[in-house]
């Protein structure tokens, strides 16, 4: 048997894949289709305390192996969501991570302050990354600064739970807000969310989403997450000791163990769940094969473990 | 598999214990150009759940690769050859959703037979298209809503006006009509009769009650489906109640139509195409805009999920 269990600052996880936010809904969307109870942890589309409608029609376009979206944040609010998916979500088992977001630091903070007296949740992962709103999101992932306010006003509030931040990667050095998250108290950082990006329409000369921008995801992704991952394990998160949970454009067995051995504890699958749901359970199974093959015993051993010439 | 005639009235008679959705594996038992625009995929699925005309498979338009090893160990030669022929072209990522054109029985019984109808116009159907008998194919379904019947009284007529590749859910919903007894008006428009995507089989059946409008005069009605539809409703002496309108084609067409059965009382459902990445409520992409009862007095409604068919008189229609 080989041990595929990780710990994330104390969040016990039965195997290192997680969804990502976003891409997995309220989970109750994908019960038809794949037995979320196998995964590791269930980390839930964004919350806001207020409904959002998101963002006008269009809203996403394919692109080479990739994926941009502009959705703009569209969830239930933080009462339905309490009220209408925690019951549901509290059913699977598994550590739940709730992705939440605010227009300005005081409502992170807020909406935190909620989540963490629920028991039902195991973590808060601070959304400041997404590109697709026009107040809040990508401008505290930015600013390192603000990285640290969002992060001390949410830490202030978060006593119960583990608190994680999201990386936005449109910065020039992801080392840089990673080192401002983790000083400001994050338990655990997650990297990255979406590269901004747009889609012109060349007949009409027009953006093509409604947004006019959005934010780039899917294997095209992959190897820039890898490098991101890569740099914040190995100078910021690593030596703080720090956990460090990868995501980026996952689709294969292959592209999870890249993340693990450059020293993330656990992989988010993202818009490959929205192709292929099972993904999250294939994956799994394609690391349990890699294990068994190199002959480890647990995940463990492979975590950070890339090799020098 | 040729269709025979009357062949599409086959009756399949799947009836699941309840409606659940899935992944299943299909194979292609047929794969075939029905018009010199729009080819006929026909798909045989074991235990395939109960469906409604209306509804729609997402189709992934690509070989899967998800775990380690198994790729290596499941990359057959022929796969291997067609990639590197098609180096350039980026591969599908997203599934592609296309409405069912209809389902039914295979020879033996067992299992469902779910048809669509596609044009090549990217990567997805260009992989589709290529795709040969018995060939696997991964396939998410049924997905979406379907039309709405229940209103239905057995004296109704039911009109259904489908343009272009619209006219393929119309197809699975005039059959299923007619194996119900109820009375149809199926009309039907293209540019050209040469890419109006209709079996062969209903064109030359003469108790089908179908009308054909093309553009170019080439058959039926010299003008568009709507200009048929019009026409047509000039002549009858109809009261609102006594019909409904089933609508699927350019949203410009849907449009006219769904304005026109609102101006008249008629009762009137639509199937939207929107954008979409999963097809099962997750990504948010494919919104469509409707009326609500309270302030603000629209909201955003999935296209996947809680659609892709609408009352006509809840769509607030895009601009354009």
């Amino acid at each position: 048997m080989v041990d595929l269990s990780v710990d994330i600052a104390g969040m016990k996880l039965a195997n290192p894949i997680m969804t990502a936010s976003g891409t997995a809904g309220y989970a109750d969307e994908l019960a038809d289709f794949v037995n979320l109870k196998q995964i590791g942890a269930f980390v839930t589309k964004t919350i806001t305390l207020e409904p959002r409608a998101g963002n006008a029609y269009p809203r996403v376009i394919e692109t080479a192996s990739g994926l941009v979206n502009a959705v703009g944040l569209a969830n239930i609010g933080l009462d339905a969501f309490l009220a209408e998916k925690i019951p549901i979500l509290s059913e699977l088992g598994l550590p739940i991570i709730v992705s939440v977001a605010g227009k300005t630091v005081e409502e992170y903070r807020a909406i935190t302050e909620r989540l963490d007296s629920v028991d039902a949740i195991s973590a808060v992962e601070l959304n400041i990354s997404c590109p697709n709103v026009s107040e809040g999101g990508i401008q505290f992932g930015m600013d390192a600064r603000q990285v640290a306010k969002v992060t001390a006003a949410a830490r202030q509030a978060c006593n119960r739970k583990v608190l994680i931040v999201k990386l936005s990667p449109n910065v020039t050095d992801i080392t840089t807000p990673a080192r401002a998250a983790i000083e400001a108290g994050a338990d655990a950082i997650s990297l990255i969310n979406t590269l901004n990006a747009m889609v012109i329409d060349i007949e009409q000369r027009k953006p093509f989403l409604a947004n006019r921008t959005g934010g780039l995801s899917g294997p095209a992704i992959h190897p820039v997450a890898l490098y991101m991952v890569y740099q914040v394990c190995s100078s910021v998160a690593g030596p703080a000791g720090v956990p460090v949970i990868a995501m980026g454009g996952v689709r294969t067995a292959r592209d999870a163990i890249e993340f693990l051995l450059a020293g993330a504890t656990a992989v988010a699958i993202g818009t490959a769940t929205m192709i292929n749901p099972t993904c999250l359970i294939e994956v799994c199974d394609g690391i349990r094969d890699y294990l068994l093959e190199h002959n480890y015993k647990s995940v463990r051993e492979i975590i950070g473990t890339l090799q020098d010439d | 598999m040729k269709i025979t005639d009357r062949d599409y009235l086959t009756k399949d008679n799947f009836s699941a214990p309840e409606s659940k959705r899935g992944i299943f594996t299909a194979r292609v038992v047929a794969n075939e150009p029905i018009c010199k625009e729009h080819n006929r995929l026909a798909l045989k699925v074991d235990s395939f759940p109960a469906s409604k005309p209306g509804q729609f498979i997402n189709i992934l338009c690509s070989t899967s690769e998800s775990s380690y090893p198994r790729v290596i160990e499941q990359a057959d030669e022929g796969q291997l050859i067609m990639d590197k022929a098609n180096v350039l072209a980026a591969p599908a990522l997203l599934r592609r959703p296309f409405s069912l054109a209809g389902r039914r029985k295979d020879n033996q019984g067992a299992q469902s037979v779910l048809e669509i109808i596609y044009r090549i116009i990217g990567s997805g159907t260009r992989w589709l298209s290529q795709l040969g008998e018995g060939e696997q194919v991964n396939i998410i379904g049924p997905l979406g809503n379907g039309f709405r019947t229940d209103f239905l009284q057995s004296e109704t007529l039911a009109v259904l006006i489908g343009g272009g590749t619209g006219i393929a859910p119309l197809m699975y919903l005039a059959s299923e009509l007619m194996l119900k007894g109820q009375r149809i008006k199926f009309f039907v428009g293209a540019a050209s009769k040469d890419i109006l995507p209709i079996s062969k089989a209903i064109l030359e059946d003469k108790q089908f009650p179908i009308i054909i409008a093309a553009e170019d005069g080439s058959a039926g009605f010299k003008g568009t489906v709507l200009q048929a539809w019009e026409d047509w409703l000039g002549r009858q002496s109809l009261s609102p109640s006594g019909i409904v309108v089933y609508t699927c084609g350019p949203e410009v067409m849907m449009r006219e139509v769904a304005q026109r059965c609102i101006a008249m009382g008629v009762r009137c459902q639509v199937s939207l195409e929107r954008i979409m990445a999963c097809g099962m409520g997750i990504c948010q992409g494919c919104a469509v805009k409707v009326r609500t009862e309270t302030p603000p007095y629209w909201q955003y409604k999935l296209t996947c999920t809680d659609g892709p068919i609408f009352d006509a008189d809840e769509v607030i229609w895009q601009d354009g």
